[in-house]
C-alpha cells in the first residue's frame, strides 16, 4: 500500500443522519476501539454508511494495491489467511485455508487445505484450481503493474527465460503445474525455489482470493469492474471514483466460515469515494456518514472533537503501525559521524508538534514499531546538541570533502501535498542549523516522491540528503516494514523506496537468513538485529510511530480497530444498532 | 442562415481541434520537455518497488511507448471510429466517438463524464437561476432608484459578494447552516425534486455570490445608461405608464446580459470545480481536477475538450440570442 495512505471513509446517504448514530448520540468511549469490542451485538440489518477522500485504484482483488480497498475487500473476498478479528489484533488466521501452512523441504514446500463448502456468488464449490489462477493472473499477466508482485518475486525460478513475459491469459499457466500444485481441489501446494519463511504472511494478500477461471473473460477485464464475490458480501454496483455499494452474499455458506471471518450484519455498505477531507469530517460529525475507512480526521477538527463530550466519545487515536521517517542518503553523506550529527542533532520533540502532537504519535528511537511481533523498542541517538557538534567536528576531520565553505550542506525532501512533512522538515532544518548544518527544503509531488528520492543519480546531483516519508506495511513482520526501506531489495534505477541507498552486507544477509528461517522467535530477532544495525550505520531518523485519529458514529457495533481493518475500523464485522 | 450555421461549424471544428492540441501539448509534450520521462509517468501507475519489466508493460498499457505524435493521432482517430484497448485496460474497445479511457477509474472518458453530467448540470443551471433572476432584478432595483436606500444596499450586497470568494463561503455555509441544511448531496431531480433542490440549495447559493454581484453591477449600469437615453425620454413625455418605461429599458440591457450569461453558464457546465470539489458533489469539475491530481491525461483531455464544447455551444446560442432579443440586429 501507498507508504503515506491517507484515507478517510464515511459514508452518506439522503437523511442518513436519522440513523440515529451520528452527531448528538453518546458513543462508547474514547479511545477504546483498539482494546475492546464497543457495541457488540449480533442485530442484523440497516445500511452502513462509509466515505473516504480517496479513490479505488480497483475493485479487482488481485490488481489493488491501495489502503482503503485493501480493507474493504475483506467484505468481499476470502483469501487464504487473514487477520483474526479481535481489538488491537495482528494475529493471522485460516480463511478460506483450513489453518497456517504446512512448512517441509527446508521451508521450500507450503501446503494449505482448502475449507469444505466455500463457494462463489453464483454457487460455484472453490477448489485450489481458483486460488492458483487468482495468484497467477495477478502476477504473470497484463495485469501486472499497479498490484504487489510478492508471488512473482517469491515463486519464479530464478534466470528462468520463459516466465520473463509469460502472460498466462495468451501462454496458459502450464509452467506453474510444478510451482502450484492443484492436483486435488481441497489442497494446494506451493514449491518454491528457496524458502520464504513468512510465506503464511503472503497468504493474507488479496490476490490469494479465488477467481473463476471461466468467468475470467478479456485477459481480466469482466473482474475490473464487477469481481465475484467469495465473502459474506457482494458488489450491486460501482461507479469508479465516485461510490461502491455492496449488499449481502446470499450465497455465502457461514459453515465453511466456522471462525466467523466474515459476517454481514448490515444488510449493504454503501461507500462515498473522493470526497474532499472537509466535507468528509463534516459528514462524519453530522452523522451523515458512520466511518472512514482509513486516514485521520483533519487536524483543524481536532479541538472541536476533543472539547465536546459527546464528539470525544466517538473518536480513537490507536497507532497504525506507519512510520513517519527520515532517510539520510548513506552516498551522499559518506561518513558515519556526520550521519551521528545528524542523528543527535534531530529534536524530535520539535518534530512531534509538527506531526500532530500527542495526538499524532509517539516520538520513535527505532523503525519496527511495537505492533510488528517481536518487536523491541529502543533509541540509539537521543537528542543532545553536543554531542551532535562533536560528531561534526569529528566528521569535518576525517572528511573535509564533504564539506563546501566549511559546512555540511544539503537538502531536505518532503511532499507537496502532505503539509505536516513539511513543517517536520522545516523543525528538522531549524534543529540541524543550531548544529552547524546548512540545510534547504525541498518540495516533490506525493505521485513521484520516489523518483526523486529514490532515483540515486537525481538525489546525489541534487544533493538530496534527507527524504522524510511514511511507511506503512503491507503486512506486520520484519519484513513488510524494513526489506524495502533498508535492504537493496528496495534500491532500483529510477524509483525505489529505500532512499538511503543503504546496501549493507551485514542487513542483506541477515534478511536472507531470516527469511530461510521457519523458526518465527528466530526469525523476529533478526529483524530486530536489522533494526539495530540501521540506526548503528545511521541511515535513518525515525520521528514518529503514527497514531491516527479516526472517528465512528454511535450506532455501529461490534467496532474494533486492528489489523484485519488494515489499522483502521474492522469492516468486516461492523454492524448497526 | 444555412451559410451561416456552416462557418460557424467550422470555426468550431478548429477551435475545438485547436484546444485538443494545446491540453495535448500541456500534459503529454511539456512535461516532457521539463525532464520528466515515460517511465515515471508510468511509475505512477504502477505499485511500489515496480521492476523495469512491469513499467513496460504499463507504458505499453497507456500507450506510452509510441511517439506524441502518433498519440496524438491516436486520439482523434478514436474521437472518430473508437478504438481497440490493450489488454489490462479494463475493457477491449472504446466505442466513438472515444474521448479516451481512463487510466486511473478503468472506464471511458465518455462514459465518465455523462455519468457525471446530472451533477453539475443541476448544480450550474440551480446557481444560474439564483444569480440571474435575483442579479438582474436588484440591478434594475437599483438603477430605478439611483443614490436612493435600495441602491445603496444592493451595491454593497454587490461588493460582499465580490469579496466573498467560493472557497471561503463555501466551508462556512457548510459548517454554520448544517441544522439547516443538514446534507449536500446529489439525487435525481425526476426521483424527488424537493429533496434534489434541498440537498443542492447550498452549492447554488455558495457558487452564485460571485456572479450575483456581477449581474447586478451589469444590470444596473445598462440600465442607467438606458433611463437616460432620448428613447425613454421621449416614452415618457408621450405618457407611457412608468412600468412599461422601466421595462423598455430593462430589455436594452438583455442582449449584454444574455451574452455574459451564456458564457457563464456554457464554462460552468464544463465543471464548477471548486464548489464540487468542497461539497463533495461528484461533478465534471471534481472529475477534472481528480484527473489532474492523479495524472489521469486521458479524462483531463476528454474534459477539456467537452467543456470546450459547451463553450462552443453557448457562444453559437448568444448569437442566436442576440437576434431575439435585440430587434436593431434582426433588422441590421
Amino acid at each position: 500500500m501507498a507508504a503515506a495512505a491517507a484515507i478517510a471513509l464515511a459514508a452518506t446517504a439522503c437523511g442518513s443522519s436519522s440513523g440515529g448514530g451520528g452527531a448528538g448520540a453518546m458513543g462508547p468511549g474514547f479511545d477504546l476501539a483498539s482494546k475492546q469490542i464497543l457495541n457488540p451485538s449480533t442485530k442484523t440489518g440497516g445500511t452502513i454508511n462509509l466515505v473516504t477522500s480517496q479513490t479505488f485504484d480497483s475493485i479487482d482483488p488481485g490488481v489493488t494495491y491501495s489502503a482503503p480497498t485493501w480493507n474493504l475487500y475483506r467484505t468481499f473476498a476470502r483469501t487464504m489467511m487473514a487477520y483474526q478479528h479481535t481489538p488491537g489484533g495482528n494475529q493471522i488466521v485460516g480463511d478460506l485455508a483450513a489453518g497456517p501452512g504446512v512448512q517441509s523441504n527446508g521451508g521450500k514446500t507450503w501446503t494449505y487445505t482448502l475449507r469444505e463448502g466455500a463457494t462463489f456468488e453464483d454457487g460455484k464449490n472453490i477448489t485450489s484450481a481458483d486460488v492458483r489462477w487468482a495468484i497467477e493472473r495477478s502476477n504473470w499477466s497484463s495485469l501486472i503493474g499497479n498490484g504487489p508482485t510478492y508471488f512473482r518475486s517469491i515463486l519464479t525460478p530464478p534466470n528462468d527465460p520463459k516466465f520473463k513475459n509469460l502472460d498466462v491469459y495468451k501462454d496458459g499457466d502450464k509452467a506453474f503445474d510444478n510451482i502450484i500444485v492443484t492436483t486435488d481441489p481441497k489442497k494446494i501446494v506451493f514449491n518454491l525455489p528457496q524458502a520464504f519463511g513468512e510465506f503464511d504472511l503472503v497468504m493474507t494478500e488479496p490476490q490469494t482470493a479465488p477467481v473463476e477461471k471461466d468467468k475470467d473473460t478479456a485477459a481480466g477485464d469482466a473482474y475490473s469492474k464487477r469481481p465475484i464475490s467469495t465473502g459474506a458480501y457482494k458488489i450491486a454496483t460501482y461507479s469508479p471514483g465516485k461510490e461502491l455499494k455492496l449488499v449481502r452474499n446470499d450465497a455465502y455458506n457461514q459453515n465453511s466460515d466456522p471462525d466467523k471471518m466474515h459476517v454481514a450484519l448490515a444488510d449493504a455498505i454503501d461507500v462515498q469515494l473522493g470526497v474532499d477531507s472537509a466535507e468528509r469530517d463534516q459528514r462524519l460529525l453530522t452523522g451523515e456518514a458512520d466511518a472512514d475507512i482509513g486516514s485521520a480526521l483533519t487536524v483543524a477538527n481536532h479541538a472541536k472533537v476533543l472539547q465536546d463530550p459527546v464528539l470525544k466519545s466517538q473518536i480513537d487515536d490507536a497507532p497504525d503501525n506507519s512510520i513517519a521517517y527520515a532517510s539520510i542518503n548513506t552516498q551522499l553523506i559518506s561518513n558515519l559521524d556526520c550521519r551521528q550529527a545528524i542523528e543527535y542533532g534531530v529534536d524530535k520533540g520539535t518534530v512531534l508538534n509538527q506531526l500532530g502532537g500527542q495526538w499524532g504519535g509517539e516520538i520513535a528511537g527505532n523503525l519496527l514499531p511495537k505492533g510488528i511481533p517481536g518487536a523491541a523498542e529502543f533509541s540509539t541517538y537521543d537528542y543532545s546538541l553536543p554531542k551532535a557538534q562533536a560528531s561534526l567536528a569529528k566528521c569535518k576531520t576525517e572528511a573535509p570533502a564533504l564539506f563546501t565553505d566549511g559546512k555540511l550542506s544539503f537538502k531536505i525532501a518532503a511532499q507537496v501535498n502532505a503539509p505536516d512533512m513539511q513543517n517536520a522538515a522545516t523543525a528538522i532544518q531549524s534543529s540541524l542549523a543550531a548544529v552547524g548544518i546548512d540545510t534547504e527544503v525541498k518540495l516533490y509531488p506525493f505521485g513521484q516522491y520516489a523518483q526523486y528520492c529514490g532515483n540515486q543519480e537525481y538525489a546525489r546531483a541534487h544533493k538530496l540528503g534527507m527524504c522524510l516519508a511514511n511507511w506503512l506495511p503491507d503486512w506486520l513482520s520484519g519484513y513488510g516494514m524494513l526489506d524495502q526501506l533498508v535492504t537493496k531489495n528496495g534500491i532500483s534505477a529510477t524509483s525505489g523506496q529505500n532512499y538511503a541507498f543503504l546496501d549493507d552486507p551485514i542487513i542483506n544477509d541477515l534478511e536472507k537468513q531470516a527469511l530461510a528461517s521457519t523458526e518465527a522467535t528466530t526469525q523476529q530477532q533478526d529483524w530486530v538485529k536489522i533494526d539495530h544495525r540501521v540506526m548503528d550505520l545511521a541511515a535513518m531518523v525515525p520521528l514518529t510511530h503514527r497514531h491516527i485519529m479516526r472517528f465512528r458514529s454511535a450506532r455501529l457495533t461490534n467496532v474494533m480497530i486492528n489489523q484485519a481493518g488494515s489499522g483502521g475500523y474492522d469492516l468486516s464485522v461492523l454492524g448497526l444498532k | 442562415m444555412t451559410t451561416f450555421l456552416i462557418r460557424r461549424a467550422v470555426t468550431a471544428l478548429v477551435l475545438m481541434l485547436g484546444v485538443a492540441v494545446v491540453t495535448f501539448a500541456v500534459f503529454y509534450v511539456v512535461p516532457a520537455l521539463g525532464g520528466r520521462t515515460t517511465d515515471q509517468l508510468a511509475a505512477q501507475f504502477a505499485g511500489r518497488g515496480a521492476g523495469p519489466d512491469q513499467l513496460t508493460a504499463i507504458k505499453h498499457r497507456l500507450g506510452l511507448d509510441q511517439s506524441v505524435f502518433v498519440q496524438f493521432w491516436d486520439y482523434l482517430k478514436a474521437l472518430v471510429v473508437g478504438a481497440d484497448l490493450p489488454p489490462g485496460s479494463g475493457a477491449s474497445h472504446c466505442a466513438a466517438p472515444c474521448f479516451g479511457y481512463s487510466w486511473r477509474l478503468h472506464d471511458s472518458v465518455l462514459t465518465l463524464i455523462l455519468d457525471r453530467l446530472p451533477v453539475t448540470v443541476s448544480v450550474a443551471v440551480g446557481a444560474a437561476v439564483l444569480w440571474l433572476t435575483l442579479g438582474v432584478a436588484s440591478g434594475a432595483v437599483a438603477a430605478v432608484t439611483r443614490g436612493g436606500l435600495a441602491d445603496r444596499a444592493v451595491r454593497v450586497a454587490a461588493l460582499l459578494g465580490v469579496c466573498l470568494p467560493v472557497v471561503f463561503i463555501g466551508p462556512l455555509a457548510r459548517a454554520k447552516l448544517a441544522w439547516l441544511f443538514p446534507s449536500v448531496t446529489y439525487s435525481s431531480f425526476l426521483s424527488n425534486p424537493l429533496m434534489w433542490a434541498d440537498h443542492l440549495f447550498l452549492p447554488w447559493i455558495t457558487l452564485s455570490l460571485g456572479y450575483f454581484a456581477l449581474y447586478t453591477r451589469l444590470t444596473r449600469s445598462g440600465m442607467i445608461d438606458a433611463l437616460s437615453g432620448q428613447f425613454i425620454r421621449t416614452a415618457h413625455a408621450k405618457g407611457l405608464p412608468r412600468r412599461r418605461v422601466i421595462w423598455q429599458a430593462l430589455r436594452v440591457t438583455f442582449p449584454a446580459v444574455a451574452t455574459v450569461f451564456a458564457m457563464d453558464l456554457g464554462l460552468l457546465l464544463g465543471g464548477a470545480v471548486l464548489t464540487e470539489k468542497i461539497y463533495g458533489l461528484h461533478g465534471i469539475g471534481a472529475l477534472a481536477q481528480d484527473a489532474v491530481e492523479g495524472q489521469d491525461l486521458p479524462v483531463v483531455l476528454g474534459v477539456t475538450l467537452f467543456s470546450g464544447l459547451f463553450i462552443v455551444v453557448a457562444n453559437f446560442a448568444v448569437d442566436a440570442a442576440y437576434a431575439v432579443l435585440d430587434p436593431r440586429i434582426r433588422v441590421s
